[in-house]
């Protein structure tokens, strides 16, 4: 089981993560304002994060920047959702080191998927 | 004389920047519609373009990224300016093809100093180290 903090100031984009990363038996942080997630993350330390990028105030990227700056942190894979489609913003998300980059609509299983086999990669699958 | 263009949703940027490079004898080329960013690079080859980033319509990114890909004018240095100061968003224009990153608020002849050295660069002309 591993604990993963959701991050999107939409409320039911949080839900329904959350509720799909349950259903597999995951512990979830949940989080719709995106200046309480530094000081949430350093406190729980999740095994994986995912953060919408356009939020008011902080971006996504931005946010990724300030929890690598944490040494405590900066190991933690963080995933990018957004509602932008199209390769550009994949590439920037790739450009700044970003594990995993998704794109809204989603299917929310297989999000849990590709973030279990973030925290664990090896054979075997989920942690 | 080398040709700038210059492309920022707010006027009052645009306006001052171009008074400062036709001070300095350039061509300017002020352009607010971000859209229209590509077609007019192409119709106008300007040396170097100075580029917002937070733009109604297309952001400064999506342009770039366009630039980039265009054959016709992906040669064309381009200079982000941008009101976000992080560190960040310096890796992501350099990541997506940026000569330069400056941040807002400028000094006006700083701006012209920075693409006189690029068109320095360019032209092969050996700059000062910093």
């Amino acid at each position: 089981m591993a604990r993963i903090m959701i991050v999107d100031d939409e409320r039911h984009i949080v839900e329904t993560l959350g509720l799909a990363f349950k259903s597999r038996g995951h512990d979830t942080i949940s989080l719709s304002d995106p200046a309480t997630v530094l000081s949430a993350a350093m406190r729980e330390r999740p095994d994986a994060i995912i953060l919408d990028l356009l939020m008011p105030g902080i971006d996504g990227y931005k946010l990724y920047h300030d929890l690598m700056a944490d040494e405590l942190l900066s190991s933690t894979p963080v995933a990018i959702i957004t509602g932008h489609s199209g390769p550009l913003y994949e590439r920037i998300s790739r450009e700044i080191g970003i594990a995993l980059h998704l794109t809204k609509p989603f299917n929310p299983l297989d999000v849990v998927k590709r973030i279990e086999k973030l925290i664990a990669p090896g054979p075997g699958g989920t942690p | 004389m080398s040709k700038i263009m210059i492309v920022d949703d707010e006027r009052h940027i645009v306006e001052t920047l171009c008074l400062a490079f036709e001070k300095r004898g350039y061509q300017v080329v002020g352009v607010s519609d971000a859209t229209l960013c590509v077609p007019l690079a192409d119709r106008e080859k300007p040396d170097v373009i100075i580029l917002d980033v937070m733009m109604p319509g297309m952001d400064g990114y999506e342009v770039l990224n366009r630039l980039g890909e265009d054959d016709r004018v992906s040669r064309i240095p381009v200079i982000v300016l941008t009101a976000k100061p992080d560190e960040i968003y310096r890796r992501i224009s350099e990541g997506i093809g940026a000569k330069l990153h400056l941040t807002k608020p400028f000094k006006p002849y700083a701006v012209v100093e920075q693409v006189e050295r690029i068109l320095d660069e360019r032209k092969g002309v050996p700059t000062a180290q910093p």
